[in-house]
Order: C-alpha cells, then structure tokens, then sequence
C-alpha cells in the first residue's frame, strides 16, 4: 500500500471541502462512508492499492500532441538530411518503407527535406533541441529523451489510439485507466483519472476512456476549449444550498441502499452510489483546484499565462491534490501538430505550437521540480507518430512532412528516469529507429513500471481472456531508470 | 456490463478525424504487412484466430503457417534464389541496371506481384506458376542456359504449394484461402435446426416453448429459475420494453384490477398496438443502420442533412405497422419490396445513404470509396451480422468472405455515389468509374473490373451471383440492389437464414439486456457463439412461420415464464451475466428512456409524433441548446448529427452515429452523477413533477410520497420508504438560500436521482 502522509495536501484539501459544510458533515461523511462500505465489502474501487514492485513515481502528467510532431525539427537532430536534400525519397528509400508510411500517399516525387529549424546542444547534457524550444532547452537536464520510438500505425487515429491503449482499434482501456485500476487514487474527493481535452481528435474517446474496465477508472473530462475550465454541472444550482443537497443526497444514499438490498448480483449500483458520493465531494474541491487564481503571480508568469500553460498549472494542481493520472491533449481541434504543407506548412505550424506549449511545459517541469514533486511525478511528453525525412507527394505551396511511425522523438521527465539523458536513435535520415528501439509497448510498460506496475500482472479478464495494456508485447526500458 | 459491443466491424474505426486517409484500409493494410513487429490486432485475438483456423479444418493444414515453412524457405528455397535468380532479379540488380523483365524475387511482394510476363507464383499452386514453367523451360527458360535439378524444382513447387513462405520483408505468410466447404459449417451458416422441442423434468413452470429452451440448459447447470415477478414489476418493465414510458398510477391500477387471466396478454397486445412501440423500437434500429443527421466528415465541416429525419419516421412507421422484416430490409437495401409495396419505400431507402462523408477537400476517390465502404459495411452488419468490411484489403481473415466479394457488394452500389471531384483548390480525377476488385483496398491498385455480386457462402443451390441477378424473364438482368434484397431475404438459397437469426436475436437482447449470441453485429467466427443455440434457431423458425412480422414474436417472448421472472441472488456466485437466464437482470435504461422518462412523470412529455428533428445545438459553434417546451419531445425527435449529441443523452452513452453499433455501453461516472445533482434539465422536472403531484395527491406529505412512488415507480412505497419520504418533507427547510424551492421539488429531484428510477427489473 503507498503511505499516505497526513500532512499531504489531498488531506487539507478535503479538510477545506468538508469545513464548509457547516453542521452535520459529520453525519453525512459517515453515512456515504458507510454506504461505500456496504456497497463494497471490500473497499471502494477507486481505493490505493498496493503496487506490485517498489514504485519510483506516483503520478503521472501525460502531455499528448495531438497530429504528430515532428521529431526532426524538434529533438532528432539528423543534420545528413541537409547533404541528402532534395533527392528523390524513391532513389534512397525501397516501395516497402515508402508503401508501409500511409497506403493512400503517393510518394513518388518526394524529396528528402532538411531539417526547417536549427538545432543546438543545451545543458550540461549537451542534449540536441531544435530553435523552436527554448524554454525546453533550460530545463533538458530533467529530462530523458527517447529519440528510437516506433508504433504500428501513421495514420492518426489509429496511431494515437495505440499510443492511449496499445490496440490498433478503439475499445481498449488508456493507459490512464489502466494506472488507476491498478493503483486507485489517493484523493477520495477527485476523479483517479482527469483528461483536459481542448476538442475532439480523431482517435476519440477511446484515448481517454476505460474500455472494457470498469466505467469508474475512465477520465472525467474537462473541456478547456472556451479557456476557462469546464466540467458540466459541477456548479450546485443557486437555488440549492449545501445543507439541501447534504439532505438529498443523504436520502438517496439510504433508498439506493434499500433498492439494492433486493439487487445484489448488481456491480454498477454500488458503483452509482459510489459516483454519488464522488460528485459531491467534487463540488467541493474541483472549484477550488480548478481556481489558478489562488497561484501566486510568479509562478503563473512561469508557466507563461497562456491556455496550455494554464492546463499545465492545473495539472500540477491535480496531482498535488492526489489525482493518479492527468492527460492534457493539445491540438485536439483539427489535429494542430499535423505539419502538412497544405495545413500552413511544417515551419509556420511547428513554430506556433512550439511557441503555445514550449513555456507551459518548462514551467511544469522547473515548478514541480522546486516543489519537489518532480520525483515522484512523471511527465510525458508524446505524440502519435513524427514525420517524413522527406516531402510530400503533392507538394503543396508550403512545404510539409507526412506522416512516420518508423523513428520518432518522445520525452519522460521526473518520477524515476535518468536525467539530461538521450537514449536511442534514428537512422542518419531519420528513418527507422535503429538503436535502441522503443515501441509503444515498450514505453507502457516502461511507464507502468515506474509507477510500480508490473504490465505484465496488471490484467483484467474480458470476454474469457485476460488482457493487458501491452498485449503479450513490451518490455521494460531499463536503460532509462535511475 | 461494460461490453462496448466492438465485435461489429472490429477493425474499422472511427473515419471521422482521418481527413481522406481511410483508416480502415490502413488497419488493414498495416496488420497484413507489419507482423514483424508483430501487430497486437493479430495477437490479441491469436488464440481466437487459431482457433477460427482450427475449425476452417484444411486451412491451417499447409505446412508454411509457421516456422516449418519459413524453415523450409531458408533451407530449400533462398540458397537456389540467392545462387541462381538474384543477380538479375533483385533491387541490386536494379541499382546496377541489371534487373531483367522487371521481376523482382528479393522479397515475397516482388515474387508474388511479378513482372512484365506476370505473377511469377500463384500461391498454392505450382502448376499454375510461371516460375516452375520457366524452371521447366516450358514457357520462358530460367535460369537462362541451366536447367536446374527435377529436386530443386519440385522443392519450388512443394514452396509455392505451401503459400510462398518468406521471411524477408518480414511479413507475415497469409496462406489462408477463403475455404466455402468448411466455412458452410459454422453455426450461424448453417440452415436452421428444425425444431425439436429439448426433453425437460416438470412442465410446472413452462408457459411457452421459450421456457423450455431456457429451463433444459438451467437443468442442465442444475440452477433453477426465479419465480414470477409481482404484476407491478412486471407493468413496469414491459411498459419501459415496448414504449419506452412509465406506466400511468391509473395504469397500473387498471391492470392490477383485471383479474382476467388474460390480463397480463392484453396488457402486452394494448402496448404493441401503441404508437409509442414504433418510437421505442425504432431507435434500436437507428442505432444499428448508423442513423446520424449531418455528413460527420468533421467537427467543423459537418453539414446536416435537412431530411435524414424522414428515414427515422419510416422506421418508426414500419414498426408500428410491423412491416415484415423481409419487406422493411428489401425497401432499404433495394427501394422496393418484395411483394408489398408502401409508402414508406422511398424513405426507407435512405439507408445506403445514412452513413457518413469525408471532407470536401478529400480526394474524390478516398471520398468515394469510404461511401463504399460504408454501405458495405454497415449493410453486413445491420443486416447480415457480418464484418463484411474486414474484406476491403484482402480476403476476410477470420471468415469465409473475399475481397472479391466485397468488392462485388460494392458494384451493388456503385450508382449510390456521386462524388464530384474536388480537392483543393486542384482537380483530382476520379480514377475508378466502373466497379472494381482493389489490391489492398487503394483505388490506386485497381486489379480487374467487377460485376454486382454476394457472398457465397450464404448461397445454397443457386450458388453464383449471376443466378441471383439474372432475373427470371426476358427483361434481362435485375437491377443489383433488388438482387441483393432476394438473396438476403431468400430462406431457401440465399442468405434469409441469417437474417432472421440476426433480427431474432436483436429483438431478444433489447427484451433480455443481452443477445443470445452477445455480438449482436457479428454472428461470425470471432463472434460470440449463441448461449441458447436451438432456441434462437426455434424464435428464427417462428419469425419466418409469422411471415417475419416482429409483433408476434414480442408476444412469445413477454409471455414467457422466463421473461416473467423476478430478478434474484439466487444463482449470482455460477453465473452472474445470467447466461442462462435464471432470473431477469436489471439494466439501465438508455439514454433516450431516461429523458423521456424523466420528461413523462414530470408531465411534460409532449406526444408530438413524426417531423423535423429538434435542434440540439452545436459543438463547433453556432446556437447552443435550448431545453424550453417545444423541445419536451421524445428523444428520437432529437437531432442526431454527429460530434453533437443532445447534451442530456451524451451522459447516458447515447451512441455517436458513426457506425453500427450493436450493443451499447453503460458507464456509470461522477460526470452522471453531477448530473443527476445539479443540471438544470432535473431540477425543472423536478419543479414541474412537484406541481403534478400537489395538483393529483393534495398537501399532505404522506399521500404525496405515495403518490410519488406510483408516479415514479408503479409501486406503493414500503415503510421504511414510506417514513423517509415524510421525514424529508417535513424537516426540509422551505426556503433555504437564495430562490429556494419546496421540500417537495427537493423530494422529487432526489427521487429521479435513485437507481431505481433508471434501472428496470
């Protein structure tokens, strides 16, 4: 079981929640604790739960660029592919790689692209990071960078579906899901799981969702398109005070434990009544969590004051409170990464997205780090796939890259992994993950692991089967642990 | 309980972010070529695949499945290759110009896709194979001036016997051939068994033969079945089955009243005679024709359909009049009946055209295909309960359909697509006007021409296409669609059989919670087999002995013992999905019944029937929704375009319109729960129930709990409800904070919070 220390800040949060209550709580939290009880004799899904190896995190920031950022004007610096410019994709590379990228391109009269942005070394590391980071580039002795991923799909939504699940179609549970059924959540009063969704992408909500786990693991979803934070129905109604809500929900809590004493072969009514009493709680805190106002002006300026760096914010919020898995997904909305030349072209869009996340993220990082949370939150920086070396088919007036899952750039920070540290390459022109190779399975289990999670006990049995989040694939990346 | 009922198409995927790159072909693709890194599609379901293989009896025969063939390959076949072929017939040859006739025999792709004179192999069968004539010096000679050893060559032959083993590209040897022999005898191919009524101890329980299915597998596990429950319970549940409403205290106190013995029979016929059966029943069918009201190509690019509307009044329609199910199939995949014709023909013929577009500026020919697709697709599983889908890129994997098949199904269709070519600001021409066999699902790999066909294994006697659409007079030949519509409706020799397991089982998951075979849109091998086999052949049987009318086998079914049971403990530790159906399972009522529901004991259910959908509002911007009266309608008046869904169904798992969906999944979240606490949408039911039951039971707390638990439940409270209920009323402060409401609302908001008012027994 993972300590939880009284002093942690989920306890003072529920202290802040449950004080204004006024007269009563007592009651109240006895009763939906009671209730919680009976509904499950033996402990609320939602639970901690022992881990099955020492865990070295126990949060986890997933951070997903959503359309496929460009390893090779980010963090895979291939600076052959200046020398290579311009010849033709056909005469370097075999029908087979051209053909497997994506069925429907036609890659005929691609040619191999340069690099569009300046790469330097930063940090003591000396680690390789493109122009366009340069926020990123003060904090890259936190991180470990896997420049050798690989997966099994370019095509968008099956990529970041792979990403999420490990499957190539929708159904499976997330990888946030997966964390929280298998380690619960330390915050009774908050959701295992939050996603901050800024749209909808195309892998949908299978990315966010628990598949065939139990509904209670899935994200609660926050939408934070309109800028401000919004989850539906949070806010009482002004004409319901505290103490009516208290009394109502007391009511239902006692008829809900009658009509399911003539039920009990049924699972999902304990796990309504079990929502009940996590939705009201969440009144109480959510607004509070959700309120970057109580930050201080320095560390808000941190993180840049725009809408990512704001859900960075948030998500540091989250975790502290004690939420297991916070997934931010940036460039849901008409999939923002995908650099393709006639979507603004590679330079314009990479530029821009960098520059909308590049401060929020180092802020995250250099803010957990100073709380000392770093170590024991992981940080994830992903996307579904990188790009061609080359153009594309048709080439448009701007110039853009396809779409290429053989070698791509992701990134880990904290909770365990080595610092200033690159692990794995490409081919000289980016092509294939050559050294070290990680797949999208390696990189679950690896994830898992750190949170003490072994990928291949954590199942769960479905349809006479006991799946996995890696399938019967994956190994850990040692190579990357402190 | 948490099935998410993916079994209908399983590799397809949402097309709607893939912006002219269809992922399904992807998929395919991808799982076909990239078993280096061993894809987790194939593995996940490898055991069932192996298994599926096992049943295909000789597929699995030949010896190249696994390392045996790739051994042999190393062994016999790359040496000779390496030695004998490679100098001229490999990328190095074509770096160094040398490569000859355009054949390349370095990878297994270039092997099997040949040269200028052709594939140089046909897998399975050497004879056939240019390479051995040219070894033999029969047609080309090769290697030129050596002939190599009779040893040599047969281990070519013996090679391309076993499927062209070969490690090299990495790829994964698919040796498998649609086998129609063995295919034939898979439970859901078969004919139907004729009905043999299974042996069982005591008739005491049995009402109907229904019960005797259920009762001879109970006995068979040694459970026992629950007794009947009270005629409360049972109003209750068969008024949320058939008209998806609560019953009336008034109702429920008529048929507790009648002590007919036939009372609980004419309660059913008075339901099924309901204009509300055709709603209640009609958005099971939408959700499995993929019923959406806008093109779904994007979020932002999403225009709606003005008259998508009148295809779900025709369901609604076809349903009320228990239109035959053969009739309400041949009207939407052919435009025209069988034998009847009605008015509700041209609407109902909007099926093919249900299904979603992609983008504008797609490439017209992605455009195209993926209608293609979509048709195909969705009639396999809505209809057939076939991933006939899965066969886009090459022969279906796991069940007895081929490409070609596919392909043919789509010529069936072909008329259906118009695409106008345009993408950018340039014109792309539209490559492929006539139907055609793809190689791997691109429009870019046309193979040959084809014409309008089915799929064979769901023919008996006349077993080719062409004898379907030949037509019987000198009129020539049938138009396809209608074809398609005979051979689908056909019990004798096409694929009618089929059809009407797949509607018998639909109609008794929606009765049950859950099929008897539990993948209601996959009746193939990877779907599940039926729990209760010769029953579900037997409702079949009636189905077709009813002239396919729908209403008849409703009775059957909620005139059974086994529909009448309790819900129960009893048997929860053997069996809690109650596979065997030893009591009645509670479920969740979907989202459209909980909003009506809650709509109807509020009393503001407005029973305006048929018409233009009610707006819901829009994601990407526009007018936001509503919730004033002239909205009060039942749920399958909301519009349905994709990306929306009407915000108070999106928390119930209202499905999202972009593909069949069989099953739908139940998820039960703080987001409902938050719902159910402070959405405006409740507490102004709440308000509207308070006024309802003040005007019907009076002032007087105790007579309003009664009345409330009639109202809400078709039950009189017991007393400790009956205690709680008063305690709340009076303790409740009036006014407490600012525009507070009366106890009563307060009562009434926390009554449609509790299970009991969205789950059924």
């Amino acid at each position: 079981m993972l300590p939880i220390d009284e002093n942690s800040t989920w306890q003072m949060n529920r202290r802040t929640c449950l004080g204004g209550l006024g007269l009563g709580r007592i009651a109240l939290a006895g009763l939906l604790a009671e209730a919680s009880t009976a509904a499950s004799p033996a402990r609320s899904p939602l639970t901690p739960k022992p881990p099955h190896i020492t865990p070295r995190a126990k949060n986890v920031i997933f951070l997903f660029m959503v359309g496929g950022a460009s390893h090779l004007e980010t963090f895979d610096h291939k600076p052959l592919l200046n020398k290579y410019a311009g010849r033709k994709a056909v005469d370097i590379f075999s029908a087979d790689e051209l053909d497997g990228l994506n069925p429907e391109k036609d890659y005929s009269k691609s040619k191999v692209l340069q690099p569009v942005f300046s790469f330097k070394q930063h940090g003591q590391s000396g680690m390789w990071v493109s122009e366009i980071f340069p926020h990123l580039s003060e904090v890259v002795d936190e991180i470990t960078m896997i420049n050798s991923m690989h997966t099994a799909s370019s095509i968008h939504s099956v990529g970041q579906i792979l990403m999420h699940t490990g499957y190539l179609r929708p159904g499976f549970p997330s990888l946030g899901a997966w964390v929280t059924y298998g380690l619960g959540s330390e915050n009774r009063n908050m959701p295992g799981f939050v996603a901050l969704r800024d749209g909808i992408s195309s892998g949908g909500p299978t990315m966010y969702r628990s598949g065939f786990l139990p509904g209670t693991y899935q994200a609660t979803v926050i939408d934070t398109q309109s800028g401000r934070f919004q989850l539906d129905h949070l806010r009482r109604p002004q004409h319901v005070s505290l103490r009516q809500q208290r009394q109502q929900l007391e009511l239902m809590t006692r008829l809900n434990a009658l009509h399911r004493e003539q039920h009990a072969s049924q699972g999902e009514l304990n796990a309504r009544i079990d929502a009940f009493e996590k939705a009201f709680r969440m009144q109480g805190v959510a607004p509070e969590l959700f309120d970057l106002n109580r930050e201080s002006k320095s560390v808000r300026k941190l993180y840049g004051n725009t809408s990512f760096g704001n859900q960075c914010l948030t998500a540091r919020r989250l975790v502290e409170s004690g939420v297991r898995f916070v997934e931010i997904f940036n460039g849901s909305q008409g999939r923002r990464w995908d650099a393709h030349g006639n979507r603004g072209g590679l330079i314009n869009n990479h530029r821009t997205n960098a520059a909308l996340t590049d401060q929020g993220i180092a802020g995250l990082i250099s803010d957990l780090k100073s709380r000392g949370l770093l170590d024991e939150t992981l940080v994830v920086w992903a996307t579904e796939f990188g790009r061609t070396p080359f153009e594309e088919a048709n080439r448009e007036a701007k110039i853009g890259r396809g779409h290429h899952h053989y070698g791509f750039s992701m990134w880990l920070a904290g909770g365990g992994v080595k610092r200033g540290f690159t692990y794995g390459a490409t081919d000289d022109l980016g092509m294939h993950a050559v050294d070290s190779p990680v797949s999208h399975h390696d990189f679950h289990a690896t994830i898992l692991h750190l949170l003490g999670l072994d990928h291949k006990q954590l199942t769960y049995r479905h349809n006479g089967r006991d799946f996995r989040i890696t399938d019967v694939h994956g190994s850990v990346v040692d190579d990357l642990l402190v | 309980m948490y099935d998410y009922g993916l079994p209908h198409n399983p590799l397809r995927l949402n097309p709607t972010g893939v912006a002219g790159r269809n992922p399904f072909i992807s998929v395919l693709v991808r799982i076909a070529r990239e078993l280096a890194i061993a894809t987790t599609w194939a593995t996940a379901r490898w055991g069932v695949f192996l298994l599926a293989l096992g049943v295909l009896a000789n597929q699995a025969t030949a010896a190249g499945s696994g390392d045996e063939g790739v051994k042999f390959f190393e062994s016999k076949i790359r040496p000779v290759l390496v030695s004998k072929c490679l100098t001229c017939h490999s990328q190095d040859a074509a770096k160094a110009k040398q490569l000859k006739g355009k054949l390349l025999l370095d990878s297994r792709a270039g092997v099997l896709a040949g040269g200028e004179s052709g594939p140089a192999v046909v897998p399975g069968q050497p004879e056939q194979s240019l390479l051995i004539q040219a070894m033999r010096h029969q047609s080309l000679e090769m290697p030129p001036n050596e002939r190599l050893s009779e040893d040599v060559i047969s281990n070519f032959a013996k090679w391309i016997e076993m499927g062209v083993p070969d490690p090299r590209d990495g790829r994964k040897v698919d040796l498998r051939v649609v086998d129609l022999q063995a295919g034939r005898q898979h439970w859901a191919f078969l004919p139907l068994q004729a009905a043999v009524l299974p042996q069982i101890h005591g008739e005491e329980w049995v009402r109907n033969p229904v019960d005797r299915f259920v009762l001879a597998r109970l006995q068979l596990r040694s459970m026992t079945p629950a007794v009947e429950a009270d005629r409360r319970t049972l109003i209750r549940r068969v008024y949320f089955d058939l008209i998806g409403l609560p019953p009336s205290p008034g109702d429920v106190k008529r048929f507790l009243a009648n002590r007919s013995a036939t009372a609980y029979q004419d309660l059913i016929d008075r339901l099924l005679k309901s204009q509300h059966y055709g709603e209640r029943w009609a958005r099971h069918w939408l959700d499995v024709a993929r019923f959406g009201e806008s093109e779904g190509s994007d979020v932002r690019e999403n225009k709606l359909r003005p008259d998508a509307w009148k295809y779900r009044d025709a369901v609604i329609t076809a349903f009320n009049e228990d239109l035959p199910y053969n009739e309400f199939v041949a009207f939407q995949v052919a435009g025209r009946g069988l034998d009847a014709n009605s008015s509700l023909a041209s609407n109902l013929a909007r099926f093919p055209q249900l299904g979603t577009t992609l983008k504008d500026s797609d490439n017209p020919n992605d455009k195209m295909f993926h209608r293609l697709d979509d048709m195909v697709s969705t009639t396999g599983s809505a209809f057939l309960g076939l991933t006939i889908g899965c066969a886009r890129c090459h022969d279906h994997k796991i069940d007895p359909i081929t490409a070609e098949e596919y392909y043919r199904l789509t010529a069936v269709f072909f008329n259906q697509v118009k695409v106008e070519p345009r993408a950018s600001e340039r014109t792309i021409p539209l490559e492929i006007r006539e139907p055609h066999l793809l190689a791997g699902g691109s429009w870019k790999r046309p193979v040959r021409k084809v014409n309008p066909g089915f799929v064979e294994v769901l023919m008996r006697g006349k077993s080719r296409s062409e004898d379907w659409l030949a037509g019987t007079s000198d009129a020539g030949k049938l138009d396809p669609r209608y074809a398609l519509a005979l051979w689908m409706t056909d019990t004798d020799q096409g694929a009618g059989q089929l059809l009407a397991r797949v509607i018998v089982n639909r109609i008794w998951q929606h009765h049950f919670g859950r099929g008897i075979v539990d993948t209601p849109n996959d009746f193939g091998f990877l779907g599940a087999s039926p729990t209760h086999p010769q029953l579900l052949d037997w409702l079949a049987g009636e189905l077709l002995r009813n002239g396919w009318r729908i209403k008849p086998l409703h009775r059957l079914i909620l005139n059974s013992a086994t529909y009448r049971q309790a819900s129960s403990a009893r048997w929860v530790a053997v069996d809690r999905d109650n596979r065997s159906i030893w009591h009645y399972q509670t479920r969740r009522l979907e989202a459209e019944i909980i909003r009506d529901n809650a709509l109807c004991v509020s009393g503001t259910l407005t029973h305006q029937m048929h018409g233009p959908s009610t707006r819901i509002g829009s994601l990407a911007g526009g007018a936001a929704f509503e919730d004033n009266p002239e909205t009060w309608r039942r749920s399958v008046y909301m519009m349905a375009p994709r990306f929306d869904t009407h915000p108070v169904l999106r928390i119930f798992d209202a499905v999202d319109n972009f593909q069949s969906v069989g099953a739908r999944t139940v998820s039960t979240t703080p987001s409902g729960a938050l719902f159910m606490l402070n959405a405006s949408f409740l507490w102004r039911r709440a308000e509207l129930m308070a006024v309802r039951i003040e005007q019907e039971a009076g002032k007087e707390p105790g007579a309003q709990v009664k009345h409330i638990y009639e109202v809400a439940f078709a039950r009189a409270p017991t007393d400790e409800e009956h205690m709680l209920g008063i305690q709340f009323l009076e303790r409740t402060p009036d006014k407490d904070g600012e525009g507070g409401k009366p106890a009563l609302v307060h009562y009434c908001h926390a009554i449609m919070g509790l299970n009991e008012f969205i789950y059924i027994r």
